[in-house]
């Protein structure tokens, strides 16, 4: 039997055409299609979750935690109208949730990337987006969570509006008003500053 | 400044939509594996020298070669997986080549024969078809021959041998130039360890080295 690790490794070079449902549901009994799961999947959770909380290393446990109780809760997993991406990020959600209920009361700042490829911004313009991204980041803190965890699961997760829903419990045009109103808030926020 | 509506959404998209680094992909990918294990396998019976093989393994990475690679492209590193017999070869070349000391043999171990590896919770060896990582074999021979290397510093040590504890000393201060410490199966915190190890004989100071043994250095002979 092929250990974990050795799955994870020889599924990242697999051809996986499913669809996210018809490999959600293959990965309910079958072991590789679950480590399929999990790398299609990882990125847009993680995006997520550090859009959402206040600290990079906070934001990979929760990740970590959200596709421990995922890849549980798989063999139990139905197709719904939303999808199978709402489904997963609902479970990051109320991880997220429960670790706001105890966390620390201060803010930490995202690191930028310090290992660049060479076809990345240089220096000035990592220090142009620094600014960008904590200036960004207190505008986000001030929004009602909410609204917050809309624009971390639309930008973040790429989700649509109608998966968002599914998320948050909401209609899909409740959830575009939902988004637009942040967006305009945003840009109140920056206009005030000028 | 950001003044208009797609600005600010181009703004969100640009910072929110930022990959992972490849540090935080490894760490993730590491536990999540872990956590598959948990839930999902039957984990046999572990003994006592299964525990301490477990810990070799988790520092050698041999059996996990997602977890252990640190490349940045996942998809690249099939290319550098390869199935039980060359691996066994790749063992067999390591062993003709990575030094012992004077007396010393390879012991009759399971990381030593790619047809009985046993990889961390495993119980039976691994099916044909099966895949190791190119290079695991080496760093896997280096890490058995530094155990010995150490062992045999300790004996010399305790018996007052300075001349074959002087010849232990200069192998081991050379491990940091072994692919057991270069390659990507290493990490700061096991080649912190190491150093340790290698302070303390450079030192004259026996109990690191008696720590790292007595914890990373049972492989499970028959």
């Amino acid at each position: 039997m092929k250990s974990t690790y050795q799955l994870i490794g020889t599924a990242v070079g697999d051809a996986c055409s499913d669809s996210d449902e018809e490999l959600a549901l293959r990965a309910g009994t079958d072991r590789e299609a679950q480590a399929q799961f999990y790398l299609r999947h990882r990125e847009a959770v993680f995006r997520y979750l550090r859009a959402r909380c206040r600290d990079e290393d906070v934001a990979l446990d929760l990740t970590a935690m959200s596709f421990e109780k995922a890849l549980a809760a798989l063999p139990r997993y139905q197709p719904g109208t939303a999808g199978v991406r709402a489904w997963l990020l609902r479970i990051a959600r109320n991880a997220a949730t429960d670790h706001d209920r105890r966390r620390r009361p201060f803010i930490s700042f995202w690191p930028m990337n310090t290992d660049q490829p060479s076809d990345q911004p240089g220096p000035e313009e990592i220090a142009i987006t620094r600014d960008e991204a904590f200036r960004l980041q207190v505008r986000l803190l001030d929004l009602p969570e909410i609204q917050r965890d809309a624009l971390a699961l639309r930008y973040g997760a790429d989700l649509t509006a109608g998966e968002i829903g599914t998320v948050i419990g909401k209609s899909e045009e409740a959830t575009q008003k939902l988004i637009r109103r942040a967006v305009a808030r945003l840009k109140e926020a920056y206009r005030a500053e000028d | 400044m950001p003044k208009t509506d797609p600005a600010i959404e181009e703004l969100l998209l640009r910072l929110l939509s930022r990959p992972m680094r490849a540090a935080q992909r490894d760490a993730l990918d590491n536990r999540v594996a872990s956590s598959f294990l948990g839930a999902g396998e039957a984990r046999p019976a572990r003994t006592k020298r299964s525990r301490r093989l477990i810990l070799l393994v988790a520092l050698l990475a041999v059996a996990m070669p997602f977890a252990a690679a640190g490349v940045d492209d996942l998809s690249a590193l099939l290319d550098r997986l390869v199935p039980g017999p060359e691996f066994q070869t790749e063992l067999d070349a390591a062993m003709a080549e990575v030094p012992l000391p004077d007396g010393r043999a390879w012991p009759d171990v399971p990381s030593l024969d790619a047809a009985n590896f046993r990889g961390p919770y495993e119980s039976d060896p691994p099916p044909d078809g099966d895949y190791y990582q190119a290079g695991g074999g080496h760093s896997t021979v280096e890490y058995i021959a530094a155990c010995i290397w150490f062992d045999e510093w300790l004996v010399a040590h305790d018996s007052g041998d300075a001349e074959r504890q002087a010849a232990a000393a200069q192998t081991i201060s050379a491990i940091p130039t072994w692919d057991l410490w270069t390659s990507p199966f290493s990490d700061k915190s096991y080649t912190d360890l190491l150093q340790r190890v290698i302070d303390g004989v450079e030192s004259g100071d026996a109990e690191p080295l008696r720590q790292f043994a007595a914890l990373n250095c049972d492989f499970g002979e028959e």
